[in-house]
């Protein structure tokens, strides 16, 4: 693909995604994809139908109904700060999420090594059944020993 | 109080300063509201969230690093994080009703894909009443069904980038994601308003 189709495709994805309006696309592309909409037919047609898509969207307003003012000063009357057992589980919570994130890798992979391990072993090293050579080799070194 | 900026109200409520959260809670309540009411659709659910959201403000504005984060994406996030408890919650406690099953299924086969078929939360939100004030024209009312019968990512990831206006790299810090994961949504979730809106046509 040629970066001129890239930078097309591209352009339409940026379309599909956020719409027609410029002000929502990533900024770092905004101008660019003005351009090539400009040039485009395709882009603008795209944009038309992303255009009525956008305008439905619009119709749904939702007002908010709290009142910022008595909401704050009821919200103050809180006291500030979360009590020590309050701060312990959030922490606890923190550290055990973090863990959680940062462990399962690590224990994983352990695991995976151990189970080859006990595989490998299992497969490579067959049980001598007859044990007699090696009870007399033992006895000789204990023999030379003493 | 409106000549400080965002990091300095902060610091003041930090101290204690409730002129400083005042002013804070002018600025976001009505932000945070609109969010909450736009993913749940249950207004008393959403204020709840909306409350608990600045009173975090208020008891943990320590935790805030103006440095990583607008104050407004930190809030969206906290308040994103409570409405998606309240839906696992819901989700948990309420059994799904037969009739609701077969119209799940329907939706997935009429297109919504691998997310409709994953996301279960669109159920409490297809049967919430409708709490949106323009519902009162058959476009907006058609547009409003729509919006409540999308996958909750699809729909958080719409309402934050079309109707808060958080740019893309902080709807995904919100929703604890990639970019291009959030562009994915969104052409899904336009996609989805797209085919059921014709099939209403």
């Amino acid at each position: 693909m040629s970066p001129e189709q890239k930078q097309f495709e591209r352009a339409f994805e940026v379309i599909e995604a956020y719409g027609a309006d410029a002000a929502k696309w990533p900024q770092e592309e905004r101008s660019s994809i003005e351009q090539w909409v400009a040039q485009s037919a395709e882009l603008q047609a795209h944009l038309h139908v992303h255009a009525a898509l956008d305008e439905s969207l619009e119709n749904i307003v939702v007002q908010p109904r709290l009142n910022p003012e008595i909401i704050a000063q009821q919200i103050a009357a809180h006291p500030q700060g979360i009590s020590i057992s309050q701060r312990l589980l959030l922490e606890l919570e923190r550290l055990t999420e973090s863990m959680l994130a940062a462990l399962w890798k690590p224990v994983f992979a352990a695991s995976f090594v151990f189970l080859v391990g006990v595989g490998a072993g299992t497969v490579a090293l067959e049980p001598a059944e007859d044990w007699s050579q090696a009870e007399h080799l033992s006895f000789a070194l204990i023999g030379e020993e003493q | 109080m409106k000549a400080f900026d965002e990091a300095q109200l902060v610091a003041l409520v930090a101290q204690g300063d409730s002129r400083a959260f005042a002013e804070l809670t002018q600025r976001h309540l009505p932000a945070i509201e609109t969010y909450a009411r736009r993913i749940l659709a249950d207004e008393t659910a959403a204020q709840d969230i909306a409350q608990e959201t600045l009173l975090v403000l208020w008891q943990r504005s320590g935790d805030f690093k103006p440095e990583k984060a607008r104050l407004t994406t930190w809030l969206h996030r906290v308040a994103h994080n409570r409405c998606i408890d309240l839906l696992r919650r819901q989700k948990r406690e309420t059994p799904m009703p037969s009739s609701d099953l077969f119209e799940r299924q329907e939706n997935s086969v009429q297109g919504y894909g691998a997310g409709g078929a994953q996301d279960s939360s669109d159920f409490f939100l297809s049967t919430a009443p409708p709490t949106l004030e323009s519902a009162s024209n058959d476009r907006a009312a058609a547009m409003d069904a729509a919006l409540r019968k999308l996958p909750e990512s699809q729909r958080t990831a719409l309402v934050l980038t079309y109707y808060q206006n958080l740019p893309n790299r902080e709807v995904a810090s919100v929703m604890n994601s990639s970019t291009r994961a959030v562009e994915s949504l969104l052409c899904r979730a336009r996609g989805n308003l797209k085919k059921q809106l014709e099939n209403q046509q």
